[in-house]
This record gives structure tokens, sequence and C-alpha cells, in this order.
């Protein structure tokens, strides 16, 4: 992966990190199909779009530890979902990063549809 | 387009889990979202914090300062605000347990957990317990010390409530998908009632009846007899502590096609009794120990103070610890219920007090004559038919959505139920109005152990053994509550005919009549669930349900042995191993196998000789409790068979240990016959029987006598179960010195014991002791969550910090400093 996409990726992120802490989970799906949409489904999208819901979530669950024992509140959550605590962190990170992939590449998809019929009606009209 | 496709099935999926969850997994998104869902909870959890918080109502700044222990000392210029205060760090640190509690005594956790906890919500709103609790807080002066209190305490949740952070909200609700709700006032009357059900409500006359349906009537009230056998009481009977033996011959049972006369032939008992569980101990730990020492016989010449109620064992401790003060006014320190606007168990500079429950009989059942058998809408009462009162109880769910809808009907007793082919109405004290809040806010305030009772004549229920020493050297004990008086006749421990109006209760004891001694000559007094007066001494109904003997006799054996008590003495004897109903069974047993063993039994002889060298006591290392226990278990199996019904398997109720105590002196008595066998057993027989059982069944259990599978730590444990029962917020297998009867009880599925345990002495400079097994906070991700557990195992207690003021609490003790302070200061 190159700087650029590394770089993207943190940028990603942060917004993806913004929008959760503004309007919780589900943000992270917004802003990814936002992102989607703005890059038109561009090759490399939901790739940075996925690493940049992991990286956000990272983020916000590294402010989380500065302040309390993260561990054990995996070791309590996993035990009571009979899991390793560890699996409950890497769901943490996974969960965003699957769901902002999906958006992008959803949303980019659509983007393109909409702008290939657009195009298609102007290329009609002309 | 395939990407696409999978794509959007991942999105569709992942909203979904996301937002409804799946099955057991919980909606993920708010769950894992590290800004505002569980991860929130670590910095939560880090304890305890100090700053500021806002709190409307409060006349002034209230400082609380945390001590090492994650104790708050409240100091405030008004009670009014150290009580709203304490309403606001109860919350931050047990605001779960505040809101399971009290929905849970009004029947709403449905709400919570949906339609699974139906059945638990029906009980509470089927005893009246929801109608009694609303016409209490109407009935409240809203001038009085309680009602003050009451709602000062809801400003002080509800303060917490509005300024929670997001990392605050406890990881239960999460798991949950729920939200804590505001506290109204009318939760701390639930929960006041719900003590009162815990330890208050007993079915003691239908398990007589039911016993009746078996063995006959006069069998049955022998078998669970309203005087003990045997008697330790409370109020000291001038045998110095020494039990008094009282042995009556118990009357045979009257079994079907014994040719019993009319209303005395057994029938078909109501209800299905429960299977034997294989549990070690008869009944449960639920109980209480306590006792007072007078200056004439503590090593400092001061009084001391020792108490150890015994409930639920659950995480987050039913207790939290808390000292009040306000200058000049007011300086209390103890344990509060999360709930309970003020202590309920503690001390002042003054006076110290803790309780036991008393057992006393506040509950009576009556058989009514109804319209209709099916749907009754009117009662019988001597011979003009009225109106039955009907309240629907709605039940609703976690949307809100309606779960069910029960219709509870009302006599002008209390509710009306369904047992059997009858229908019964109840009368019980807890329902009535009361206002027991304000009788702790005062007694609190209290200089003697005179002025103490004095605020305590208002306490309604639950009726409670309630001990106090004070400064002054006095030491006083007194059953507190409301007593019902019955119709000249009538005992109270039977189901009353509903049909007359003279079966209802005519009033309620006086306070001078309430079982009580002061100062008595022997120097100390002791409570243990006991029958408070000895039936010699005053023969007035009281009760029938009393706890066995067996640990009231045992404090009485220590502190009578003790002529130098001192708080480490007093320690020492709330893990006592020791049990006085060991001391009376095994020698039986073992007289039993000599006389049975004589013609030749190596097993029997076996048993004997591995009981016989067991010192009575229940260690963790012990290696021979276990044989008794099973032996006990079995001697109970073929003693009580005639209480079993045909087709089930376990007995519709079990006589006190007394009682079976009491009978080891017939030793041909009928009794004795297991109706298993053709032939007639004697005393003698089944004791063998039972001891020569206990050693097969402990060694296909346990292996071999010498194996660590006879350990008594390994064989029987505490169990701390968290409140919603989550397995890894538990505290399971702990191993406990202790068992079946000592004072430290650890019985059946070792799920109740000793809840908090306290040593007062009080000198011209207050000392105390005390601890509960838990922490301080609810998290159980914090530090404090469980931090006293490994002391309380190991039966050592802290030393409680009582500064006057804020600077009076060393630095290298304080914690974390929080000030509450009114809006907009």
């Amino acid at each position: 992966m190159s700087g650029r996409a590394v770089l993207r990726g943190a940028l990603v992120g942060a917004a993806l990190a913004l929008a959760t802490l503004a309007v919780g989970w589900w943000g992270v799906a917004l802003a990814a199909a936002l992102w989607g949409l703005m890059t038109r489904g561009a090759s490399g999208t939901p790739a940075s779009a996925a690493v940049g819901g992991a990286l956000g979530w990272a983020a916000l669950l590294a402010a989380d530890a500065a302040r309390g024992p993260v561990g054990a509140v995996a070791e309590s959550l996993g035990s009571v979902m009979q899991v390793p605590g560890v699996a409950i962190v890497a769901a943490t990170l996974l969960f965003p990063a699957a769901l902002a992939w999906a958006a992008a590449t959803v949303a980019g998809a659509a983007s393109r549809a909409v702008g290939g019929r657009t195009s298609a009606r102007r290329a009609g009209g002309d | 387009m395939r990407a696409l496709l999978v794509a959007a099935a991942v999105l569709c999926g992942l909203l979904y889990i996301g937002a409804r969850g799946a099955g057991p997994v919980p909606p993920l998104g708010p769950l894992l979202d590290p800004a505002h869902g569980v991860w929130r909870s670590a910095a939560g959890s880090a304890a305890p914090r100090g700053g500021e918080g806002r709190v409307p109502g409060l006349g002034g700044d209230v400082q609380v300062v945390y001590d090492d222990r994650g104790v708050p000392h409240i100091f405030a210029a008004s009670e009014d605000d150290a009580v709203r205060a304490l309403g606001f760090v109860v919350a931050r640190d047990r605001l779960l347990q505040l809101d399971l509690q009290t929905r849970a005594a009004s029947g709403r956790l449905t709400e919570l957990a949906g339609a699974r906890a139906l059945e638990l919500d029906r009980e509470p709103r089927r005893l009246g317990m929801v109608r009694a609790a609303e016409r209490k807080l109407a009935a409240l002066d809203s001038h009085s010390a309680g009602a003050r209190a009451i709602a000062a305490y809801a400003d002080g949740v509800n303060a917490y409530l509005a300024a929670m952070r997001e990392e605050d909200v406890p990881l239960e609700y999460r798991l949950l998908g729920a939200r804590p709700e505001p506290w109204r006032p009318i939760n701390s009357v639930h929960l006041l009632n719900r003590m009162g059900w815990t330890l208050s409500y007993g079915e003691g006359d239908l398990d007589r009846a039911r016993l009746a349906t078996l063995v006959g009537d006069e069998a049955a009230h022998a078998l669970l007899p309203r005087d003990m056998p045997i008697q330790a009481p409370i109020v000291p009977n001038g045998a110095g502590g020494a039990p008094r033996f009282e042995h009556a011959v118990l009357p045979p049972p009257i079994l079907a096609g014994d040719g019993a006369p009319a209303g005395t032939r057994p029938g078909n008992a109501a209800r299905r009794p429960r299977p034997e569980s294989g549990a070690l101990g008869e009944g449960d730990a639920l109980g209480s120990n306590n006792w007072a020492v007078a200056p004439s016989r503590t090593r400092a010449g001061r009084a001391l103070l020792a108490g150890d109620p015994h409930l639920e064992l659950t995480l987050p401790s039913i207790w939290y610890e808390a000292h009040l003060v306000v200058p000049g006014k007011l300086d209390v320190y103890g344990v509060t219920i999360p709930g309970a606007p003020g202590i309920v168990i503690g001390f002042n500079r003054d006076v110290a007090w803790t309780f036991t429950n008393s057992e006393a009989d506040v509950v009576d059942f009556y058989a009514e004559t109804v319209d209709d058998s099916a749907r009754p809408s009117r009662y019988l009462v001597d011979g003009a038919w009225r109106p039955l009162e009907r309240r629907v109880e709605e039940y609703r769910g976690k949307a809100g959505e309606r779960v069910a809808v029960d219709t509870v009907l009302y006599t002008h007793r209390g509710p009306l139920r369904r047992e059997g082919d009858r229908w019964l109405s109840m009368r019980w004290t807890v329902l009535d109005p009361s206002n027991e809040t304000d009788a702790l806010v005062r007694a609190a305030h209290a200089r003697t152990a005179g002025e103490w009772y004095r605020a305590m004549e208002g306490w309604v229920a639950p009726a409670q053994n309630m001990l106090v020493a004070d400064r002054a050297g006095t030491i006083a004990v007194r059953t507190v509550g409301r007593f019902p008086l019955r119709a000249p006749g009538a005992s109270g421990a039977e189901i009353h005919d509903g049909a007359r109006s003279a079966s209802d209760w005519v009033g309620f004891r006086a306070a001078a009549r309430y079982p009580q001694a002061s100062n008595p000559a022997q120097g100390f007094l002791a409570s243990a669930n006991q029958q408070p007066v000895d039936p010699r001494a005053d023969s007035a109904y009281l009760g029938a349900s009393w706890a066995d003997p067996w640990r009231a006799i045992r404090i009485n054996a220590l502190l009578g042995a003790d002529s130098a008590a001192t708080p480490e003495s007093m320690r020492r004897y709330q893990t006592d191993p020791g049990s006085a109903r060991a001391d009376l069974f095994v020698p039986a047993f073992l007289d039993a196998a000599r006389r049975i063993g004589a013609g030749g039994d190596a097993r029997l002889d076996e048993a004997a000789r591995l009981l016989g060298e067991w010192s009575r006591t229940y260690t963790r290392d012990d290696r021979r409790a276990v044989l008794f226990e099973i032996a006990m278990r079995e001697l109970l199996r073929r003693t009580w068979d005639e209480l079993v019904p045909p087709g089930e398997s376990g007995r519709v109720a079990t006589p006190p240990g007394a009682v079976l105590a009491a009978l080891l002196r017939d030793s041909a008595s009928a009794w004795w016959d297991d109706r298993r066998t053709h032939a007639r057993e004697t005393r003698d027989e089944v004791l063998a029987a039972s001891l020569r059982a206990a050693l097969d069944s402990a060694e296909r259990r346990h292996g071999p006598p010498s194996a660590d599978g006879w350990r008594w730590g390994a064989v029987q444990h505490a169990n701390i179960y968290h409140l919603l029962g989550l397995a890894p917020f538990s505290r399971r297998d702990l191993e406990v010195q202790g068992g079946p009867s000592t004072l430290n009880p650890v019985v059946g599925r070792g799920t109740a014991g000793a809840s908090w345990r306290m040593v007062v002495e009080l000198g011209p400079e207050l000392r105390a002791w005390g601890t509960y097994p838990g922490g301080q906070s609810g998290n159980p991700a914090s530090p404090r969550y469980a931090d006293r557990l490994g002391r309380w195992l190991a039966g050592e207690l802290d030393s409680l910090r009582v500064p006057r003021t804020p600077v009076a609490l060393a630095p290298r003790h304080r914690a974390a400093v929080l000030t509450l302070r009114p809006p907009g200061w």
C-alpha cells in the first residue's frame, strides 16, 4: 500500500471517527457512503473506507484505553458472550471496517449507475 | 456486479445486526461503538473520582470525600442535602442495582428483560405489593422526616442521571439494550416493601395445612410448632444462655387408611412439593446474627456490638457503605440498601444498632366463600355478600408493548388468590400504611438506646430483632414491628374462616409487650432468628416459624465463656466454625452405631469411626463434616418420609431440626418407621442406616475418606451471583469457613450468607470494623467491584474510618473529593 493510500485511509478514518462521535455507530455507514459517492466508486475507495473504519474506531478505542481499563471491559464482555476478550476487540475493528467497505462499495456503484444514466440521457439529448 | 451484490448483502446484514442484534447477539452497533458503547465503561470503571456535580434542590455545597475503601463521607449543611448527596453517590456507584431492585419489587422487570421475566413480575403484583406501595406513598405526611428524605433522595438520583456521562451508563444496560429511567420517590417504598417480602412473608400456615392433609392436624401442628422444643430465647430466661429442652412426645402421623377422624383425614396437598435437591444442610442461610456485650464483660470496659445479617449474596452486594455528617445535627455511618434514603444498619457517635429478622407471624390467610368459584365477584362475610375490589395489572415489554394483563382481586383483608380448590385472601402487615424511612432517619439521631427505640416505634415491617448498644454502656434488644392480635382462641398458625368477621385481626400488640431486654444479668444479649421469648415467660402467640436455635446456642456458649470480650474476639466469633447442631446429633449417631453395630457391621463401624474423629467444626480443611451432613440428609429422608406425598419426591415441608432433635428422645416413635420398608424401624436403626448410607454416598461422590474430595472447602461453597446472573460477573465456588447452622452459614447452593459484618466499640472515641462480600462499585470492570471479597472470605474486617470533618480524613486515606453544588452556583 502506498503512502498516499495510507494517508487517504487515515483521513477517511478521521472522518469516520468524527461521524461516529457525532451521530453514533451508523455514522460509519453514512460517512463511508458519502465517501463512495464523492469518489464515484473509484478504484481503492472501498479499501480505503475499510481501513478508515478500522483506524477510526481504533483511535476512539485508544482514547477509551487512555481513560480506563479497556482490557477488563474486553474480558468481561468476552466472557459474557463466551468468546475471548481479544475477539471483542477484533470485532470492534472489523465491524466498522466491513460496514464502511460495504457502504462505500454500494454508494460508489449507485453513484456510477446514476452518473451513467445521466450521461446517457445527456448523450441522448444531445 | 457480484461484488456489488456481496457488498449490498453485507451492508444490509451489518445494519440489521448493528441495530437489532441476532439471537443471543445484542445489537452490535451501539454495543461496540467506542464513542458511546460498552468501551466507555472503561472510563466509568475507574474509581472513585472527584470533581463537581450539580444537584437541584441543594441548599449549599456538599463535600463528598471518598476514602481508600471507596466509602463516601458526605459533609452537608442540612440533612436534606446529605440525603440528596447520598442519592447521587449511590446512583453513581450502583445505578443498575437501584433500577433492577425496584423494578423487581414493582413487577416491572418485563420492561427490561421482556416476557421471560413475566412470572417474576406477577408475584409482587399478586401479593398486592405494588398497590400497597402506592397507598403508602399517598398516605405519607409530606412534612415527615421520612417523606422529606424520600424526596431528597430522588432529587439526588435524578441529578446524577441528568448529568450522567455516556461512559457511566452501566455495562449491563448496554447488554440489555436498555437505559436507566428517572427515579421516582415511590421506588424507595417499593424497595422497603421488597425487604418486607424477603424477610416477613411466609407461608408457614399453608405448609401446616398441607402437612395436615398428609399426617393429620395434630401431627402437623407438632411438626411445625409455635414453641420450639429447644429454647435459647433472645430475652434471657435466667438460664445464663444455656438452652432449655422442652420435650413433648410427637403425635404419630395419621396416614391414609389409618381410620382418621373426619376433618383430619389426609387428602391431596394443593401444591406440588419441590423435589429434593441433594444439597447439604436444611433450609437456607437467610437469617442473621447479632449480639452485644455489656462493659462488665469486655476487656476495655466498653459496650461492644456485633452484627451480621444473612441475606442473598449478590454482586454488587445488597449493601452500600456510607457516612453522613451534618455538623451539630447528624453523624451516622453504616450500610444502606441502594434505594433506601438513609443508613439501615450502623452507628453514630453514641449508639450502634443492627438487626436480625424476627420470624414473627405477620401474615394470615383466610379461606373465603365466593359467589362463583371460577370467576368470583363477591365474597361472604357474616352472611352478607361484599364486592371484591378489582385491580388490573398490566405488564409492558421493552418497547412498551403489552406483554400480559392480570386482574387481581382484593377483599377487605388483602389480595385474593386461588390455592387448590380454595380461594384464600391474605392480611399482611407489609401491605399496611407505614413510614419505616421516618423511623430510620429519626433513629440516626439517637443519643441513647432508649431514644433509639422511641424513634423506632413507628416501624411496621419487616419486624426485626433490633439490637442496640450505647456509649453509656447500655445494651438492649427489642423485637420491633407490628404484631397482629387475633381473636381469642385464634393463633395465627392456621388458615382462618374468611366468612366470619370475627376471624379478622382485632388490633396490634402494644410496644410495651414487644419481646425486649436490656442490661441483663448475664452481661450479653444475642439474637439469631430464634423464638424471642421463652413461652414459660410469655405464652402469647407471636409466631410459629422460628429458626432453629443452633446459632443462638453457639453464640450464647461463646459469649458465656468470654468474660473479657474484645473487638477481635467478636470478629472471630462471626466466622466461628463450631456447630450446636453437630454437638447434638453426632453423639446420637455414634450411640446408635454402637448399639446397632454391636452385632458386627464393619461398614457401620467404619462410618462411626470416621464420624467420631470429627472435631465438629466446619473449617475449610476439615474432612469429616461432609460425612455428617450427608448422614443428616439421609436421616431427614428416612424420618420424614411421611411428609412426601404419594408420587412425589420432595417433602411438602421439613420440620425444624429442633423437632428432629426432640424426637431423638423417643426411640420407638412411629415417625422412625420408614414406610418404604416392610419392617418397622426404630430410632437407632434409622440413625445407623443413615450413617452407613452416608459413608457409601460420600465415597461414591467424593472418593475415599483420605482423599481431598472430602475436604469441606472442596464440597461446600459460597456462590455469589451477579444481579443478572451473568457468570463472568459472578464469583463462584468460594471456599468459606462455616457450614449449615454455624454462625457463618453456608447451606445448599451457598447463595446466601453474611451480607455485612460489623463490630462496634462504643467508647469515648468510637471504633468500628466491617466488611461485606463485594465492593462499593456495581461496575464489573471496576477495581472496586469485588475488592472486599478476599477479606470477607478470610473472616477479616476492615477498620472503618469515621472522620468528623473532611480534613480529619488523613490524606493517605483520601481517594477523591467530589463537590456537589446547586445549579447555577
